[in-house]
């Protein structure tokens, strides 16, 4: 072989490498954004609604994704009352009115939940797109929000949305096998904290991380603590 | 460096999403057997069912719900259900026009599609089209088909392509794209040719059976065909080739085999029942389509209404609420939006600005701020027009303060709000409302 070829490859495999490294690291979390109001403390937020977190998963496979609505029901499984149970444990005073009962037979509220939920996710991608932008105080639901906060005690919202995904064996190894992540982790769940103004809608808070697998223990970390919910 | 390429290609391929094109089905519904796969299929199908209602997708009405039902078990094919389908009959909470078909035999129609029809026979034709895919197991054979290609799709990224931004506009397409991939296909793409044929086939018999008028199948095609928006994606019930051809061959059909015609009179009471019915769906539909940022298919929607009843004073409220929601952007389309270059610009603006930052940007142009000040003037002329009607109708008031709030009429605006809490003190939005007041009240006072 020529030294050149040789050269090259060595090139290539310790880039491989060194993807096969970064993919198994626990991805470096750039957030959380805050809104600058929260970030000068001129926003305090005590009391919080929580609205029933979303999980979805899907799983890619080679010929293309599929639905896990039977896993999905699994990790929705108890995962509202471990936000709530972690929310609380932040020090905040927890609202979490929307559960199955109190919603069934009230349409109206039924609405109003599906109503915000659905204008969240119309503005999550432009949010996901741009996370830097909640500090320039750029995103909102709009006040529409309130009707969720119907005491009108509460400070913020908080909206959860959890994103799995599964690799089947062939599709991971053959992406994997291409850009040298055979062994990232499987499923992986994206989960995206949110945190609204109750009264007005805006977005104060926005943190994105990855997990194996749904989060279990705790979904706030040390950051929320410190900025959310601080002694 | 050759297999890098073919590396790269192939990743390429893996990570692209690309449209599923499916095989017609060459199994019959009749002697379907069911396979691991066509199981786990119905778990899904009955998966999303549970998701819709739970999340508040689902239309509450009772008397909403029996009308379709009644309509849909007319449509029926004779003799028991097929095994494993329990049929139901669902209005689902989704401006955009459509209607699905799962393989347990939940079918649903959006708000949006039943406030675009104009009589029980469109619906009828609609639900038996649907129920075609249900009885002949099109899902399932489509599923299959799907997994033995080596073709590869995204789904999720289609739908989200549809509904581009991410949007309550085809909310049940995305939720069923990320559930039963087959389904959102169907949803958008429609399946084969030959298997939307057979269903088209299969709907104008039971419609004639039925005593329905199948024109009234060719008439909902051509009500398809309009669209009170920009365009940005294609649905299968959008999708204008397919219409034309469905529209050709069905009426081929009605001249080569024309239907005994409905009298006159039963014709006209079905309709005025099913305008009459779905009054309140298409009042849900304008504040759904409001919320979804397509406020024109709003105003479209309750100007419909109001031909219908034209001194409802919710109606008008519904209207002069599109109005005031449409802010700078013109009730329909202009020539100049709909240009291909337009259209493309557009989208990609859907995907970068906020609803808030669009509108900004449109009333920085003077004619921006024109047809702005020309809508706000039409929705103040509209909801005055629906108070001379019934002056105790609380969401009149509700709109007007939001209107005099956006014009800085804040005495004005604090005056509706009032009215409003006086007249419905027990509302959802109590706080919100109040809050307005206060914050009105201290503007006034600095």
């Amino acid at each position: 072989m020529r030294p050149r070829i040789i050269y090259l490859l060595a090139v290539g495999l310790l880039l491989l490498a060194a993807l096969a490294v970064a993919g198994n690291q626990t991805p470096v979390r750039p957030g959380p954004y805050l809104h600058p109001k929260l970030k000068a403390k001129e926003i305090k937020i005590q009391k919080v609604v929580a609205l029933p977190p979303i999980v979805s998963m899907t799983k890619q496979g080679v010929k293309g994704s599929e639905g896990m609505s039977k896993e999905e029901d699994e990790a929705s499984v108890g995962f509202a009352s471990r936000v709530s149970a972690d929310l609380t444990s932040s020090g905040l005073s927890v609202e979490a009115p929307f559960t199955e009962e109190a919603l069934k037979g009230n349409d109206e509220l039924k609405y109003a939940l599906a109503d915000v939920q659905k204008k969240y996710d119309e503005l999550a991608p432009k949010l996901y797109r741009k996370p830097k932008d909640v500090r320039k105080a750029r995103f909102s639901l709009g006040d529409m929000v309130a009707v969720l906060n119907s005491k009108g005690t509460a400070d913020a919202l908080v909206i959860v949305r959890s994103q799995g995904v599964k690799m089947t064996k062939g599709k991971g190894m053959l992406t994997g096998g291409l850009i040298g992540l055979a062994t990232t982790k499987n499923p992986t769940f994206t989960t995206y904290v949110v945190l609204v103004d109750a009264k007005n809608g805006d977005v104060l808070y926005l943190d994105e991380f990855l997990t194996s697998g749904i989060p279990k223990d705790k979904v706030f970390d040390k950051s929320f603590k410190k900025f959310v919910a601080p002694k | 460096m050759r297999l890098i390429k073919i590396r790269l290609v192939l990743l390429v391929l893996l990570t692209t999403p690309l449209c599923v094109t499916l095989l017609p089905g060459v199994e019959k519904g009749t002697d379907f057997e069911f396979t691991k796969v066509d199981l786990s299929l119905l778990e899904q199908a009955d998966a999303l069912d549970r998701k819709l209602e739970r999340e508040g997708m689902v239309y509450r009405d009772e008397a909403m719900e029996t009308y379709v039902n009644q309509v849909g078990r007319a449509m029926l094919p004779s003799g028991t259900a097929p095994e494993r389908v329990m049929w139901q009959f669902r209005v689902v909470r989704d401006p955009m026009a459509n209607a699905f078909a799962l393989p347990n035999g939940s079918i649903y129609v959006t708000t949006g599609l039943i406030s675009k029809l104009e009589n029980e026979d469109q619906l009828a034709g609609v639900l038996a089209h649907e129920m075609t895919h249900v009885t002949d197991r099109h899902s399932y054979l489509a599923f299959r088909s799907y997994r033995k290609k080596s073709t590869i799709a995204n789904i999720a990224s289609t739908a989200a392509s549809v509904a581009p931004g991410g949007s309550a506009w085809g909310d049940t397409i995305i939720l069923a794209g990320n559930m039963v991939v087959i389904v959102a296909n169907a949803s958008i793409f429609g399946y084969s040719r030959e298997l939307e044929k057979e269903a088209d086939m299969y709907a104008y018999n039971k419609m004639v059976e039925g005593n329905y008028d199948p024109k009234e199948l060719v008439n909902t095609f051509r009500l398809l065909e309009k669209s009170e928006e920009v365009n940005t994606g294609k649905i299968y019930y959008n999708d204008h080739p397919k219409l034309e051809d469905r529209i050709a061959y069905m009426s081929t059909m009605i001249s080569s085999k024309p239907p005994i015609l409905v009298p006159p009179d039963v014709f006209a009471a079905r309709r005025m029942k099913y305008l009459s019915l779905t009054e309140k769906v298409d009042r849900e539909d304008i504040h759904l389509s409001i919320l979804s940022d397509h406020p024109r298919t709003g105003l479209a929607r309750a100007q419909k209404l109001l031909e219908f009843h034209p001194n409802s004073p919710e109606d008008l409220c519904a209207e002069a609420d599109a109005y005031r929601s449409l802010g700078p952007w013109t009730p329909k389309p202009s020539d100049s939006e709909m240009g291909k270059h337009e259209v493309k610009k557009e989208a990609n603006l859907e995907m970068k600005l906020t609803s808030d930052e669009e509108e900004r940007r449109l009333l920085k142009k003077d004619e921006g701020q024109a047809t702005w000040r020309d809508n706000q003037r039409l929705a103040e002329d509209t909801y005055k027009k629906a108070l001379a009607v019934d002056p105790s109708n609380a969401k009149t008031y509700l709109g007007l303060g939001q209107l005099y709030e956006k014009t800085n009429r804040g005495k004005e605006a604090i005056e509706a709000f009032e009215k409003y809490l006086e007249l419905a003190p027990n509302a959802l939005d109590r706080q919100r409302v109040q809050r307005r007041i206060d914050t009105l009240k201290g503007s006034a006072n600095r």
